[in-house]
């Protein structure tokens, strides 16, 4: 985290390094967030501090569920510099209970039906095109079953 | 907040301003609240200035308010600057009444400015996403479709059809052709509101509020030092809270942190939301009004789509709901948007509202938001309430 400054220039979004594991333990890509040893919270982004708790030094690196339910969408049709709309707006509910937003990828929202409760997995994916033209990387979430097939 | 009182506001037609920059707006809007009060500007003994977007449209990065106090004459005075998104306003309002409250100054100014119309609308956007916490803004986290979401899901709780929704726009867009600062003053019909583009399903142009340029300024003091000037009617300020959005899983997730902040307004006020008789909502998107208003408990769950049916949040009704137009109709300069809402229910408290006049105007409350931290909540909610 505190790379702030450095995401407007950056390859890739906001807190990379600390969010995004590309093959955790060779399984693939996963969302990482962190989770109190003392009540169990889990937080994304990471928190230093758990927030229910308020005592420091209780959270440590937690690797998330790589799949989740879509619980709710909108396609962006009016899209700030650098992204290309139509795109999709969604949150993932991950089973440990926590709701994470991102990109759908891997499905036209013109064309494709999106159905909420249908079983999304992580990935990385291009987000947008960076002022100098360059691809900015963060994560999105596409259909599991093209996971599946490939 | 006992004894604090509203004696002057200002404002300046929201809309687009090409010739001005948000100093001269300041400026107008600072001297039509100091005109308003009949004040002796010498005795103002501090501003809080809001604004929210001059860094990432302007390049004004630090120290908005001491140029903006400057441009209106003032200099010497403590000016403290205000940045909560779009919440500003009100949280600018809220240091003021403080600043007398506490004994510091006499009387305190509270004004806030917006410049958006630049004439790059992609740039503007831009901006606008930087309000939403670092990783969402990298994502491109979009306020219209967060709404969307929302206003989604609130529809297949209670059964809305797309008119339900459309309707608050037909209403608001109707109040604000009654109010000469609205910046949108054309009243929709159903038809107009529901062909209109798609931005973000299910919302469409009409409702989502327009960007705008604009200015609103108010002046508070203590009501008895205010009683040694003037005999006029003084709305006084009987709540003014503040909060946070909170992280998703932390504390009581049944209830809505704008929920929890409207009971700690009440509680501030020794009233009840049924005391409430007329509202000022944070409706970015027209449609959010129906869940604002559920979440200020003025009205049942469930039941906001029905009153706006049936005329009660109408002009004329029990509970007129945005009789300015609201965002969506007078526009939404984000740092004066909160200052703009605190005008309009001084104006109204004191019959002045002309042709939106609300009758028997007697509580007033205004919820202000603002930002988005990671979760679906605003990173700020303000909610004050005046009474005559
Ligand atoms: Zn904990």
């Amino acid at each position: 985290m505190g790379d702030n400054q450095k995401a407007a220039s950056s390859d890739v979004v906001y807190g990379w390094s600390d969010l995004f594991s590309p093959d955790e333990e060779g399984q693939g890509p996963a969302l990482v967030g962190s989770r109190c040893s003392t009540c169990g919270y889990i937080a994304f982004p990471s928190l230093q501090v758990c927030p229910t708790c308020l005592i420091a030094g209780t959270m440590s690196r937690h690797v998330l569920s790589r799949s989740g339910k879509l619980e709710n969408f909108s396609v962006v049709r009016q899209a700030p510099k650098g992204f290309q709309a139509p795109y999709i707006q969604a949150f993932i509910r991950l089973p440990e209970g926590l709701a994470i937003f991102t990109h759908l990828i891997g499905v036209d929202p013109d064309k494709d039906l999106i159905e909420i409760g249908t079983l999304w997995h992580v990935t990385a994916a291009v987000i947008k095109t960076r002022d100098d033209g360059q691809p900015l990387t963060g994560y999105a979430f596409a259909p599991a079953r093209e996971m599946i097939n490939g | 907040m006992d004894d604090i009182v509203v004696i002057g506001v200002g404002m300046i037609p929201f809309g687009k301003h090409q010739n001005l920059s948000i100093y001269d707006m300041g400026r107008q809007a600072i001297w039509n609240a100091i005109q308003d009060a009949d004040l002796d500007p010498r005795k103002i003994g501090h501003a809080y200035v809001s604004n929210s977007l001059a860094g990432p449209l302007q390049g004004l990065e630090n120290t908005r308010g001491q140029f903006v106090m400057r441009e209106a004459g003032f200099s010497g005075i403590g000016v403290t600057n205000v940045e909560n998104a779009c919440a500003s306003g009100t949280n600018a309002f809220r240091g003021a009444c403080l600043e007398v409250a506490s004994g510091a100054s006499d009387f305190a100014l509270a004004v806030g400015v917006e410049k958006m119309l630049i004439g790059d609308n992609v740039r503007t956007l831009g901006a606008i996403t930087g309000a939403a916490s670092p990783l969402y803004a990298s994502l491109g986290y979009q306020f219209t479709a967060g709404y969307a979401m929302k206003i989604k899901k609130y529809m297949a709780k209670y059964g809305l059809s797309r008119e339900d929704i459309a309707r608050v726009v037909v209403k608001n867009t109707y109040n604000g052709s009654l109010n000469p600062l609205a910046y949108q003053r054309t009243p929709r019909t159903l038809e107009e509101v529901l062909s209109a583009r798609l931005v973000a399903d299910p919302l469409t142009l009409y409702m989502c509020c327009p960007n705008s340029d604009g200015a609103a300024a108010a002046i508070v003091c203590r009501e008895r030092t205010a009683r040694q000037l003037t005999s006029r009617i003084l709305p006084r300020v009987v709540a003014c809270s503040l909060g946070s959005g909170r992280l998703p899983g932390t504390g009581d997730t049944s209830i809505s942190t704008t929920t929890l902040v409207a009971r700690s307004a009440y509680e501030a006020a020794s009233i009840g939301p049924a005391d409430i008789n007329f509202v000022e909502l944070h409706d970015a998107m027209a449609p959010a009004e129906l869940i604002e208003i559920e979440e200020l408990e003025v009205c049942q769950p469930g039941e906001a789509a029905i009153w706006l049916r049936e005329g009660v949040t109408s002009l004329g009704g029990k509970v007129p709901v945005s009789p300015s137009g609201g965002l969506a109709a007078r526009g939404h300069p984000v740092g004066a948007t909160g200052l703009a809402q605190v005008a309009e229910l001084v104006w109204q408290l004191r019959g002045e509202a002309g042709e939106r006049q609300v009758p028997e105007a007697k509580v007033g409350l205004a919820l202000n938001q603002g930002g988005r931290v990671d979760t679906e909540e605003a990173a700020a909610y303000c909610v004050t309430i005046l009474k005559r």
